[in-house]
C-alpha cells in the first residue's frame, strides 16, 4: 500500500523532472516581442495575416524595403529601379544579395518565386495582387496544359541574373508598395524541389523547419516552438548586416491580452501590439503607449437581402443613431475617430466621401436622431407597427460585445427597437457572414496598402468579401472604371464617387476608423507609428545610453556583445 | 489478470473506434471551415487549398483515408491509382496528417512538442495536489468536528469555489508584482512552472481532500476497523493500514478522469500563463476546425483516459480485495 | 416506491407484506432521522437558510429594489462600492420626461410652481405622482426632468404614445406658448423628449408581476451602489443577484441530471456486474474521450442556426447550456457510484437481502442507496461547483451567456480582466468572488452535514 502510494507520488515527480530536463534553456533574446498568435505559416506567399507578415518581413526581403516612419520604398534586394516613361514597365537592379546558406539570389529566384504566387496549387490569399503584371490574370485563369504556353506572354523577365523587368497590365500606383509586400518575397526554389520531391506529403512541415529554412532576410530561423516562439537570429549573409543591430529577436505567441500586458510591464517583452480595452485610460498616462492611426475601418456589415434590412432608409436610420462619439470616447479610448466613411482618413491623394449626417457637434446625434426617427416613419415603421427585433452579430470578444451593447442601447432609447445580440465564435460567425445567415454583424477591414481601391472593391457585387448581399451596377462600374483610369486625380474622384455612392446605399454602417495600440519599450529606436502599423524588423536597434537622433537609413554602428540590462 | 487486460485491449480498440467516428462527425458537423478568415480567399485559392487538403473528397472518403491505414491521394499505392510513392497513412499508419491551422507543422510535431510540457505541469500540480489533499483529507476525518478540521473544509472549498483564472489572476498580482519573486507567464525554466502547477492543482487539491475525509469518515465506522482497534492495534496503524487502504477508494476512482483532465484540459492556466501546452490545442483546435489537429487531439485524450481507467481498476482491486478483477471489467 | 413492491417475485408471500411493512417503516424513520440530524448540526442549518434566502432572492430577484443589470453608466465608470441607498436618478428604473424652460426662471418659487403644474398635468393623464429632478444649479436651470416610475404594463411603444398625449395636453394648456400655472402667472415650457428605460429588458410575466409589486412597495428608493459598478458603470450587485438566476439554475440542472442519469446508471453498472457493466461502463469512456468542448461548440452552433425556430418553442443558449453541462456531469457520479456498488454488492447484508428472496431492484432502492447517500451528498457538493465553474469557463472562452443576460461566470471573467498590476478594481474581484465562495461553501457544509445525517452508521458515534 504504501508503495504503491510512494510510486503514485514519485513518478509524476521524476517525470517532469526528465520532461525539464529534456527542455533546451534559452537565453533572453535580445528583443522580445508578442507576435499575439503563432502564425499560421512562414511561407510568405501562403499567408495572409498581419502577424505572419510580422515574421515573413524578418526573414525575407522583397525587392524593396518599407522606410520604417514614411513607408516610401527603400532599396531592398532591388538597389535601384526605374519606371519607363509609358508608366507600364519598371526594371529592377538587383544587388549581389545571397541567400542564407550563402549562395547568390538572382532575378530568376523572383521569376520563380513570382510564376509559384500566381499557381492556383500555391493557393496564395494574395495571388490576385501580381494580377496588374501583364497575361498574369490569363496564366493564373489558364487550365494546367495551357499554362506553360501562357507563362511567355507573362510581362515577367530577367534580362540578366541581376536585372527584373516587369511590364504591368495597366499603371498600378501603388505597385512599388508591393514589391516590399511579403506575397512578393522570393524563396529558394532548389529547397522546395528538394522537399517536395523527398516527402511528397509532408513537404510542407518539412521545408520550414529551422535549419531547413533558407531564406534572404536580415534574420533567420533558430529554433520554433508551437505556440510559444520563434528564436530569429541576424543573417549573417544578409547584405545590409553591418546595419541589423539586433543580434536575436523573440518572436511569441501569447494569445490572452492580459498575459501579454503582464509580460511587458514585468519587462519580459519588450513590445506588445494589443493592450486590454479597460486599461487603456490608465495605458494613456504612459510614454511608451503610443496609439496612432492606421488603415483600418470598423464597421456593421448589413444584409440586405431581407426586410426590413432590404429598405435603404431602415439602415440610414441605423447608421445615423450609432453614438460613435460616445463609442470612441468611453469604450475604446485609445483615440479611435468616429468614422462616416469605409475608407481610412489620411489616404495619399484621396478625398474621402463621408455619409450625410448632422454634423460633428455635441448635438448633432440629437439632429441625426430625429432624422431617423422621421426616416423610420417614413419606411412605415412606427409605435403601431415596430420594426421586427433586430440581431447584431459579432464574434467572440470583450470589445466587440462592448460596442454592439452600446449601439443596441442607442437603437433601443433613439429608435424604440428592440435589438438583441448574437455571439459567435470565429469560424461559426465567418460561415454566417458568408453565407449571409444575418442581420447585421461586426466586421471590419485593413488596408494592404495606403489605397482607397483596398477598401472600395471589398463591396463590388458578387466579390467574395461583400458578404452583405448588397449589388449595384453603378458602383461596380465606378470601381472598374477606376481601375482602368490612368490619370491619378481622375481615379481618385471616380473612387470618392464610389465611395459616396456607397455611403447613400449604406449596405455598411460606418463605425470607427482603429488607431494602432503598441506599447513599445521606449529604449527602441527604428520604431515608428505610421498607417500601416508596419515595423519592418531591420530598422530596430537600442538607443545608445546617450540619446541621439538616429536616421533610421543612416544607422548606428551595431552594439556587439552587450545584453540589455533589465 | 492477463484475460482482464486483453479484454480491455479490445474494448480499447473499439473505444478509440467510437470516438474517432464520432468527434469526426462532430467534427465536420460543425459549421465554418479551416480556411475561412476575415479576408475572404478567392474561390480558386480555396479549391486549391480543399484539394491539397483532400476536402473536396466525398466525406467517407475522407473519413477512410482519415482511418488509414492506406493512403488514398495521388502519392498512394499504385493499386489505388496513386503513384506508390507514399502508399500508407491515416491513423493506422501513426500519420495524424498535416494540421491545418499550424500549416508548418504536422499534428504529430504539434503533439510531441506539446504532450512533454503538458505532462510536465500536470505531473507537478497531481503530485502536490495529491500530497496536500490526502494529508489535508486524513487529518480532518480523524479529527472530524475540530476547529482544524473547519479551516481545511474552508480553505477547500474555497479552492474549488473560485474560477481558476481568477486565482491565477491573484497569484500574479502577488507573486510577480507585489513580491516580484516569480515571472507573470511563459515558458523557460522552473520558475514558469510554479504558478501554473499551484493554480492547476489547487482545485484537486481541495478535491482529493473532500473526497479522502468523506471516504475516511465512511471507513472508520466500519465493523472491520472496530475489531481492528479492538484488537488492540495502534491507532496509527489502523488508521494507515486498514483505514486508508479502503478510505481512498473514492480517490482512486476520481484520479482516473482527473488525471487525463489535468494532463489535457489545463486550457485557462496555459493560456493565462501562456504556457504551450495540449490544453489551448483542445480548445484552438475546435475553435479554428482544425480538423486534423482536433482529432490527433481527441485521440491522444482517449488514449489517456481509457489507460488511466484500466490503471484504476487495476489498483481498485489491489485496494478492495472484495473486488475481482474479472468483475472489474 | 409502490411500483417496486408491486415488483416483488410472488404474489401473496407473507414475506411481501413483511418487507413492505418494514420498508414503509424504515423509510420514514430513516427521513426523519436524517432531517433530526440535520437539525442538529448547526452549521448545516446556516448554510441551508443562507442558501435558501440566495435562492429567493434569486427567483424574486426583480422584486428587490436593486438597480438595473444592464443599464451603462459610461461616465463616471468604474465606480467603487459605496455605502447607503441613493436617491441618484441614475440609478432608476423610469420614464423620464425631459421639459425646457424658454426662459430662465424668475425665482425659486416660480420654478417650484412650474414643476407642480407640470407634475398635476402628468398626473391628470398617467394617474401617477412624478418626481422631480432638477439639473444644474436651482436658479438657472433650463431644463427640468420629470420621472416616472416605469410600469411594468407600459412598454417601450406606449411610451411614444405618452409622448403624443404629453403634447397634445401641453398645447392645450398652453396660450401664446405660454403654460398657466397654478397660483397665478405663466412660463414658457416645452416637452424636449420622453424616454422609457425599463432597465431589465426582455422580461418573463411573472418578473413583470414582480417588477409591477416592487414598483408598488419601494416606488423610487433603491439600494445603493454597495458592491460599486462594472467597467461600464453597471451596478455590481444587481448584476450578481439577478446573475444568480442563470449560475443557480445551470447548477441545479447539472446536478440534477448528476444525480438521477448518474446514480441510477452507475448503480445499475456496478450491481449486476458482469457483461452489463462492462458494456455500460465502455460506453463511458467513450463519453468522456469525447472532448467537451466540440459538444459545446456544435450545441451552441446548432442553435445558432435554429434560433428562430427553437425560441419559438422557448428554447434558448441558456437551455442549451443545462442540457450540455448536464451531458458531462454525470459521467463522473456514474463511475464513482458505480465503485462504491462494486464493493457493497458483495456485502453481508445485501448478501442477506438477496437470500431473502428481494428482488433486484428493491435491493439496489432499499439496501444499496442508502449506503451511497453519503457519497452521492458529497459528490453532488463536487459538482454543483464544477458546474458553475464551467460555466465559468465557457464564459471565459466568450461561450457562455449572452449579453444582456448575464451569470457569476461572466462576471468573474469580468473579474479576472480587473485583475492587472495598472489599475485594480478591486471590488469587481470581490462581488463575484463572495458569491461563488460563500454559495459553494454553503452547498459543501450543507453537503457534509447531509453525509453525516444520512450516514446509517455514524447515528450512534
Amino acid at each position: 500500500m504504501q508503495r504503491l502510494l510512494a510510486l503514485a507520488l514519485v513518478l509524476p515527480v521524476g517525470l517532469a523532472l526528465l520532461g525539464l530536463a529534456r527542455r533546451a534553456r534559452l537565453e533572453r533574446a535580445d528583443f522580445v516581442f508578442n507576435n499575439g498568435a503563432e502564425v499560421t505559416s512562414l511561407d510568405p506567399a501562403a499567408i495572409s495575416g498581419q502577424a505572419e507578415g510580422r515574421v515573413a518581413d524578418a526573414l525575407f526581403e522583397g525587392l524593396t524595403v518599407k522606410h520604417p516612419q514614411t513607408l516610401e520604398a527603400l532599396p531592398g534586394v532591388a538597389e535601384a529601379w526605374e519606371l519607363a516613361p509609358d508608366g507600364l514597365t519598371w526594371t529592377f537592379h538587383l544587388r549581389a544579395a545571397r541567400w542564407s546558406n550563402g549562395e547568390p539570389l538572382t532575378a530568376e529566384d523572383f521569376l520563380y518565386s513570382w510564376r509559384r504566387l500566381l499557381e492556383p496549387a500555391t493557393a496564395a490569399p494574395y495571388a490576385a495582387l501580381l494580377h496588374c503584371v501583364r497575361g498574369a490574370e490569363a496564366y493564373a485563369a489558364a487550365s494546367a496544359d495551357e499554362r506553360e504556353a501562357r507563362w511567355a506572354a507573362v510581362g515577367l523577365r530577367a534580362s540578366d541574373a541581376r536585372t527584373l523587368v516587369v511590364e504591368l497590365a495597366r499603371p498600378t500606383p501603388y505597385f512599388l508598395a508591393l514589391t516590399s509586400f511579403h506575397p512578393l518575397f522570393p524563396v529558394r526554389r532548389k529547397s522546395l524541389e528538394h522537399f517536395q520531391e523527398r516527402f511528397p506529403e509532408s513537404w510542407q512541415s518539412e521545408w520550414m523547419r529551422p535549419g531547413n529554412l533558407v531564406s534572404n532576410g536580415p534574420y533567420k530561423l533558430i529554433e520554433r516552438r508551437v505556440n510559444d516562439r520563434l528564436r530569429l537570429a541576424k543573417n549573417p549573409e544578409y547584405w545590409d548586416a553591418a546595419n541589423v543591430a539586433l543580434r536575436s529577436i523573440d518572436v511569441l505567441a501569447v494569445e490572452h491580452i492580459g498575459t501579454g500586458l503582464n509580460l511587458y510591464l514585468a519587462g519580459d517583452v519588450d513590445w506588445i501590439d494589443r493592450v486590454p480595452t479597460a486599461l487603456v485610460p490608465e495605458l494613456r498616462k504612459r510614454a511608451d503607449f503610443t496609439p496612432a492611426p492606421y488603415l483600418a475601418t470598423y464597421f456593421y456589415r448589413v444584409n440586405v437581402t431581407q426586410p426590413p434590412l432590404d429598405d435603404r432608409r431602415v439602415r440610414r436610420a441605423l447608421a445615423l443613431s450609432i453614438d460613435r462619439r460616445a463609442l470612441c470616447e468611453r469604450i475604446l479610448q485609445k483615440g479611435e475617430l468616429p468614422s462616416w466613411s469605409v475608407t481610412p482618413p489620411s489616404l495619399p491623394g484621396y478625398a474621402r466621401a463621408e455619409m450625410l449626417h448632422a454634423g460633428d457637434d455635441e448635438t448633432a446625434l440629437e439632429r441625426d436622431r430625429a432624422e431617423a426617427r422621421a426616416l423610420l416613419a417614413e419606411a412605415g415603421y412606427g409605435p403601431q407597427h415596430p420594426l421586427p427585433v433586430l440581431e447584431i452579430l459579432f464574434n467572440t470578444s470583450e470589445t466587440h460585445r462592448d460596442i454592439a451593447e452600446v449601439v443596441a442601447a442607442g437603437w433601443t432609447s433613439a429608435l424604440g427597437l428592440e435589438v438583441k445580440l448574437l455571439n459567435q465564435e470565429w469560424k461559426s460567425y465567418l460561415d454566417s457572414q458568408h453565407n449571409l445567415r444575418y442581420q447585421l454583424s461586426r466586421s471590419s477591414w485593413i488596408g494592404d496598402y495606403a489605397d482607397a481601391n483596398n477598401f472600395l472593391e471589398v463591396f463590388v457585387g458578387g466579390g467574395e468579401n461583400n458578404r452583405t448581399g448588397w449589388r449595384n451596377e453603378r458602383y461596380d462600374g465606378l470601381v472598374g472604371e477606376a481601375a482602368r483610369e490612368l490619370e491619378p486625380a481622375r481615379r481618385a474622384t471616380l473612387l470618392a464617387q464610389a465611395e459616396a455612392l456607397l455611403l447613400e446605399e449604406l449596405p455598411i454602417l460606418p463605425i470607427y476608423s482603429y488607431v494602432s495600440q503598441n506599447l513599445v519599450n521606449p529604449r527602441l529606436d527604428g520604431f515608428f507609428a505610421n498607417v500601416q502599423d508596419t515595423h519592418p524588423p531591420k530598422f530596430w536597434r537600442w538607443k545608445r545610453p546617450a540619446p541621439s537622433a538616429t536616421e533610421p537609413d543612416a544607422p548606428a554602428p551595431e552594439r556587439r556583445g552587450k545584453k540589455r540590462a533589465r | 489478470m492477463m484475460r482482464f487486460l486483453l479484454r480491455r485491449a479490445l474494448w480499447f480498440v473499439i473505444t478509440v473506434w467510437a470516438v474517432v467516428t464520432l468527434s469526426f462527425a462532430l467534427m465536420r458537423g460543425v459549421r465554418g471551415g479551416p480556411f475561412s478568415s476575415e479576408r475572404a480567399l478567392h474561390p480558386a485559392v480555396e479549391q486549391a487549398l480543399a484539394e491539397r487538403y483532400h476536402l473536396d473528397w466525398p466525406i467517407w472518403k475522407q473519413y477512410l483515408a482519415y482511418v488509414g491505414p492506406l493512403n488514398l491521394g495521388a502519392h498512394g499505392a499504385r493499386v489505388l491509382g496513386g503513384d506508390g510513392s507514399a502508399p500508407f497513412g491515416g491513423v493506422l499508419a501513426l500519420d495524424f496528417g498535416p494540421s491545418f491551422r499550424y500549416r508548418d507543422f504536422s499534428v504529430g510535431d504539434v503533439l510531441s512538442q506539446a504532450l512533454p510540457i503538458s505532462a510536465t505541469l500536470g505531473a507537478l500540480a497531481l503530485a502536490w495536489a495529491l500530497v496536500v489533499g490526502l494529508a489535508v483529507g486524513i487529518v480532518s476525518a480523524v479529527k472530524r468536528g475540530s476547529a482544524l478540521d473547519l479551516v481545511v473544509r474552508v480553505v477547500a472549498t474555497l479552492g474549488i469555489a473560485l474560477p481558476s483564472f481568477v486565482v491565477a489572476g491573484l497569484m500574479i498580482l502577488l507573486f510577480c508584482f507585489a513580491l516580484r519573486w516569480l515571472p507573470p507567464a511563459g515558458w523557460g525554466d522552473l520558475r514558469h512552472l510554479v504558478l501554473p502547477a499551484c493554480v492547476l492543482g489547487a482545485p484537486f487539491a481541495a478535491t482529493i481532500a473532500r473526497l479522502t475525509r468523506a471516504g475516511m469518515l465512511e471507513v472508520l465506522s466500519q465493523d472491520y476497523i472496530r475489531t481492528a482497534r479492538a484488537k488492540g492495534l495502534s491507532a496509527r496503524t489502523v488508521l494507515l493500514r486498514h483505514a486508508l487502504r479502503a478510505g481512498v477508494l473514492p480517490v482512486v476512482s476520481y484520479l482516473g478522469p482527473a488525471t487525463a483532465g489535468i494532463l489535457t484540459g489545463s486550457l485557462v492556466v496555459e493560456k493565462i500563463f501562456a504556457i504551450p501546452g495540449v490544453g489551448t490545442h483542445f480548445v484552438n483546435s475546435a475553435l479554428n476546425r482544425d480538423y486534423t489537429l482536433a482529432m490527433g487531439v481527441t485521440l491522444c485524450y482517449t488514449v489517456l483516459v481509457y489507460a488511466l481507467n484500466t490503471l484504476v481498476d487495476v489498483v481498485y482491486t489491489l485496494l478492495d480485495p472484495r473486488i475481482e478483477l474479472a468483475e472489474a471489467t | 416506491m409502490s411500483a417496486q413492491t408491486a415488483s416483488a417475485p410472488a404474489k401473496g408471500d407473507p414475506r411481501l407484506a413483511l418487507l413492505a411493512e418494514a420498508k414503509s417503516g424504515r423509510g420514514s424513520s430513516l427521513a426523519r432521522e436524517t432531517l433530526r440530524r440535520l437539525r442538529r448540526d448547526r452549521a448545516a442549518l446556516v448554510c441551508a437558510l443562507f442558501l435558501g434566502a440566495l435562492g429567493l432572492a434569486s427567483l424574486f430577484a426583480p422584486f428587490v429594489p436593486l438597480a438595473s443589470p444592464q443599464v451603462m453608466h459610461l461616465a463616471d465608470a468604474p465606480r467603487p462600492p459605496a455605502l447607503g441607498s441613493s436617491g441618484d436618478p441614475r440609478w432608476a428604473h423610469r420614464v423620464s420626461l425631459r421639459f425646457r424652460l424658454l426662459e430662465a426662471p424668475r425665482s425659486r418659487e416660480f420654478l417650484v410652481r412650474t414643476e407642480q403644474t407640470l407634475v398635476a398635468l402628468v398626473r391628470g393623464l398617467t394617474g401617477e405622482t412624478a418626481r422631480v429632478f432638477r439639473s444644474g444649479a436651482r436658479e438657472e436651470t433650463e431644463a427640468l426632468e420629470l420621472a416616472l416610475l416605469y410600469r411594468a404594463a407600459l412598454d417601450p411603444a406606449r411610451g411614444a404614445d405618452l409622448e403624443a398625449r404629453l403634447r397634445s395636453e401641453l398645447a392645450s394648456q398652453t396660450q401664446d406658448g405660454k403654460l398657466h400655472l397654478r397660483g397665478g402667472g405663466d412660463a414658457g415650457v416645452e416637452l424636449a423628449s420622453v424616454s422609457a428605460q425599463d432597465g431589465y429588458g426582455a422580461l418573463s410575466r411573472f418578473d413583470r408581476w414582480l417588477v409591477a409589486k416592487r414598483h408598488a412597495v419601494f416606488g423610487f428608493y433603491q439600494l445603493g451602489p454597495w458592491l460599486g459598478s462594472d467597467a461600464k458603470g453597471r451596478d455590481l450587485l444587481a448584476r450578481l443577484v439577478f446573475g444568480s438566476r442563470v449560475s443557480l439554475l445551470v447548477a441545479l440542472c447539472g446536478g440534477l441530471v448528476s444525480v438521477l442519469v448518474g446514480v441510477s446508471y452507475g448503480a445499475v453498472a456496478g450491481y449486476f456486474g458482469g457483461r452489463t457493466d462492462e458494456r455500460m461502463m465502455r460506453l463511458i469512456d467513450v463519453l468522456y474521450s469525447i472532448p467537451f468542448l466540440f459538444v459545446v461548440i456544435f450545441v451552441i452552433t446548432l442553435l445558432g442556426e435554429y434560433r428562430a425556430e427553437l425560441a419559438e418553442l422557448g428554447i434558448g443558449r441558456m437551455t442549451a447550456f443545462f442540457v450540455v453541462l448536464g451531458l458531462v456531469t454525470w459521467l463522473t457520479m456514474a463511475r464513482v457510484v458505480r465503485g462504491q456498488v462494486l464493493s457493497l454488492r458483495n456485502q453481508e447484508f445485501v448478501l442477506a437481502a438477496r437470500a431473502l428472496g428481494a428482488s433486484h431492484t428493491r435491493v439496489l432502492l432499499s439496501h444499496i442507496l442508502p449506503h451511497l447517500s453519503g457519497l452521492v451528498a458529497v459528490y453532488l457538493t463536487l459538482t454543483l461547483p464544477a458546474v458553475m465553474l464551467y460555466e465559468a469557463f465557457l464564459s471565459f472562452l466568450g461561450l457562455g451567456v449572452e449579453p444582456p443576460d448575464v451569470s457569476w461566470g461572466l462576471l468573474a471573467a469580468d473579474a479576472m480582466d480587473a485583475l492587472n498590476p495598472l489599475a485594480t478594481a478591486w471590488w469587481l474581484v470581490l462581488g463575484p468572488a463572495l458569491f461563488l465562495g460563500s454559495t459553494l461553501l454553503a452547498l459543501n457544509v450543507l453537503g457534509d452535514g447531509l453525509r453525516d445525517a444520512l450516514d446509517p452508521r455514524l447515528g450512534g458515534r
